[in-house]
C-alpha cells in the first residue's frame, strides 16, 4: 500500500485541523440527551449472481464512554470469486480479497451530536480512503432533526499486470481519484405515529474514474458504418474505455416510517439521482415490520430502482474513437432491478437493555438491461444478441449483542 | 391582482405573527411511546443495511441521499 506525495500533503493538515476541533469540543463537554445504544455485531453475508460470487465477515461495535463520547468501529471482508460477463468477455476469471475497516466517534453537546469518521477500502488493485464529518442538531422540542455533513475521498487506481517469463504479479498505479461530498438532511415527527425523513446530497468526483481491464466494442465489418446502420455489424474489435475526470451528482430522497393501528410498522421511501454524465435514477421501497410476541420480529420490503444511461455509453459503436469518451460498462447503462427481502430477529433478553439477537435474512435482486447486450452469445449479427438479464441470491445471519 | 395582494398580505400576517410565539410541539414526549417503539427504529441492523448499500453502490450508477442521520423523536 503506498501513497502518492500528493495524498500525503493534503490530508495532513485537514487531519490535524479535525483532531484540534475534536479535542477543543471534548474540552467543552456539558452532559445532555443521549447517544445511540452499545452494540456489538457480526454478519456474514454471502452473495450469489452475475458469475460473481461475495463472502465473508462484516463486524461493528459501538461503545459509549460516558453519556457524551461514543466509538465505533468496524470490518468487512469480501472474498470475490468473479466470472462475471464482463471478465469473460476480456480476461480470465479471477479471485481476490477486499478488506475494509472504519473508526468513527460521536460527541454529544447538548442537543448537538458531532461525529467524525474515517473509512479505509483496500483491495489488490484499488484503495480508498475516505474522511467524514456530520453535525446533528434536535431543534422544536425534538420534534424536528437537522443534519449537515461533508465527506472527503482519496482513490488509487492500480492495474494488475502478470508476467508469464517471471511468473511475477505487479500492481501499478493508473490514476487517482478525488470525492468531495456534502449533505443536508432532515427527520420530522409528523404525528404521534408518523416520522418522515428528507435528505440532499452533493458528490463531486475529480481524476481517473474508469476500469482500467474494462473496454469497448466496436463493428470492424462492414467498415464505413454509422450509428443509425448498427444492425449490419457482424464483427467487431474492442477499444479501451475513455471516461470524463469530473462528475458531480445530486440526490434527493425522501422516506415515511408510520406506526400502524397494531404493533408494526410500514416504511415508504423514494429517491431521485441525477448527474452531469446524463444518468438519472429513481429509486422507490416499502417496507414492513412485524413483531410476534416478546422474542420474534420479522420483517419483508421491496425496493425498484431504474436509471437512464450515460451520455458516453453504448453497446456498440460504429468505429474506433467514435466519440470523445466511451463506456461500455452496465452499470452505466439503461436498466432496472428489482429486490425482494425478509428478514426475522430472535431475540434472548438478560434485562431491559441488553439482549442476543440471531438474526437470518434472504434478499433476491433481478437485474434487466435495456442497452448491454449478452456478448458471449454468438450471432450473426452482432445487434441479435440477447439482452443481459441476471438473478442474485444473498443470504446472511447475524449475531448481534446489545450491552 | 386584488386576489394575489390579499393572500400576499395574509401569508406575510402568518408568517409575521408565528414568529412572536415560540413553537409548541405538537406532539409531546409522553405522546412519543409508538415513536420509540423498536419497530419504528431506521437503525435495527446497522452492519446488515450498511452491507446491502454496498451491494448497491457497486451495481447502481446512483450515489447518496440515503437517510437523514438521527431520529429526531427525542425518545431514548
Amino acid at each position: 500500500m503506498t501513497h502518492s506525495p500528493l495524498r500525503t500533503v493534503t490530508l495532513k493538515p485537514l487531519w490535524y485541523g479535525c483532531v484540534a476541533l475534536w479535542l477543543l469540543a471534548v474540552s467543552l463537554r456539558v452532559q445532555a440527551g443521549v447517544l445511540p445504544e452499545d452494540r456489538g455485531e457480526v454478519l456474514y453475508h454471502s452473495y450469489e449472481g452475475g458469475g460473481v460470487t461475495v463472502s465473508g465477515p462484516s463486524l461493528l461495535v459501538r461503545k459509549k464512554f460516558g453519556e457524551s463520547v461514543d466509538v465505533n468501529a468496524t470490518y468487512d471482508v469480501d472474498m470475490v470469486s468473479s466470472a462475471s460477463i464482463d471478465v469473460m468477455s476480456s480476461a480470465s476469471p479471477y479471485k481476490e480479497h477486499r478488506k475494509q475497516w472504519s473508526v468513527g466517534s460521536e460527541y454529544l453537546h447538548g442537543k448537538t451530536t458531532y461525529n467524525a469518521s474515517f473509512l479505509r477500502s483496500d483491495e489488490p488493485d484499488y484503495l480508498s480512503d475516505n474522511l467524514s464529518f456530520g453535525i446533528s442538531e434536535d431543534m422544536f422540542g425534538d420534534l424536528t432533526t437537522v443534519t449537515l455533513g461533508f465527506s472527503r475521498g482519496w482513490d488509487n487506481v492500480k492495474q494488475h499486470l502478470h508476467n508469464k517469463a517471471t511468473g511475477i504479479d505487479t500492481y501499478d498505479s493508473v490514476g487517482e481519484m478525488d470525492r468531495r461530498s456534502y449533505r443536508i438532511g432532515l427527520s420530522q415527527i409528523v404525528t404521534k405515529k408518523l416520522i418522515m425523513t428528507a435528505s440532499y446530497e452533493s458528490i463531486s468526483q475529480d481524476g481517473y474514474q474508469q476500469n482500467p481491464y474494462r473496454s469497448i466494442r466496436y463493428c470492424t465489418t462492414p467498415k464505413n458504418i454509422s450509428f443509425a446502420t448498427l444492425n449490419n455489424c457482424t464483427q467487431t474489435s474492442t477499444q479501451a474505455e475513455n471516461y470524463p475526470r469530473t462528475r458531480s451528482s445530486n440526490a434527493v430522497g425522501i422516506d415515511g416510517r408510520y406506526y400502524l393501528p397494531y404493533r408494526a410498522s410500514i416504511k415508504a421511501g423514494y429517491r431521485y439521482y441525477t448527474d452531469t454524465w446524463g444518468v438519472r435514477a429513481h429509486t422507490g421501497d416499502l417496507e414492513y415490520v412485524h413483531p410476534i410476541g416478546t422474542r420474534w420480529t420479522l420483517e419483508g420490503s421491496v425496493r425498484y430502482y431504474t436509471q437512464t444511461a450515460a451520455n458516453f455509453y453504448a453497446d456498440l459503436f460504429p468505429y474506433a474513437d467514435a466519440q470523445n469518451f466511451l463506456a461500455r460498462d452496465k452499470e452505466l447503462a439503461s436498466f432496472n432491478d428489482i429486490a425482494f427481502h425478509i428478514g426475522a430477529d430472535y431475540r434472548i433478553p438478560f434485562s431491559t437493555k441488553r439482549a442476543i439477537i440471531l438474526s437470518g435474512f434472504y434478499d433476491r435482486i433481478q437485474y434487466s438491461y435495456d442497452d448491454f447486450r449478452n456478448n458471449l452469445v454468438k450471432t450473426t449479427y452482432i445487434t441479435q444478441q440477447p439482452l443481459y438479464s441476471y438473478g442474485a441470491n444473498l443470504y446472511q445471519l447475524q449475531f448481534s449483542v446489545l450491552y | 391582482m386584488q386576489r394575489t395582494a390579499k393572500l400576499l398580505l395574509t401569508l406575510t400576517a402568518i408568517t409575521t405573527l408565528a414568529g412572536c410565539a415560540p413553537i409548541e410541539p405538537w406532539v409531546k414526549p409522553y405522546e412519543r411511546a409508538a415513536l420509540a417503539d423498536e419497530v419504528m427504529s431506521g437503525d435495527r441492523h446497522p452492519a446488515f443495511a450498511e452491507y446491502m448499500e454496498h451491494v448497491h453502490n457497486v451495481r447502481e450508477s446512483s450515489r447518496g441521499a440515503t437517510g437523514a442521520a438521527g431520529g429526531g423523536c427525542g425518545c431514548n
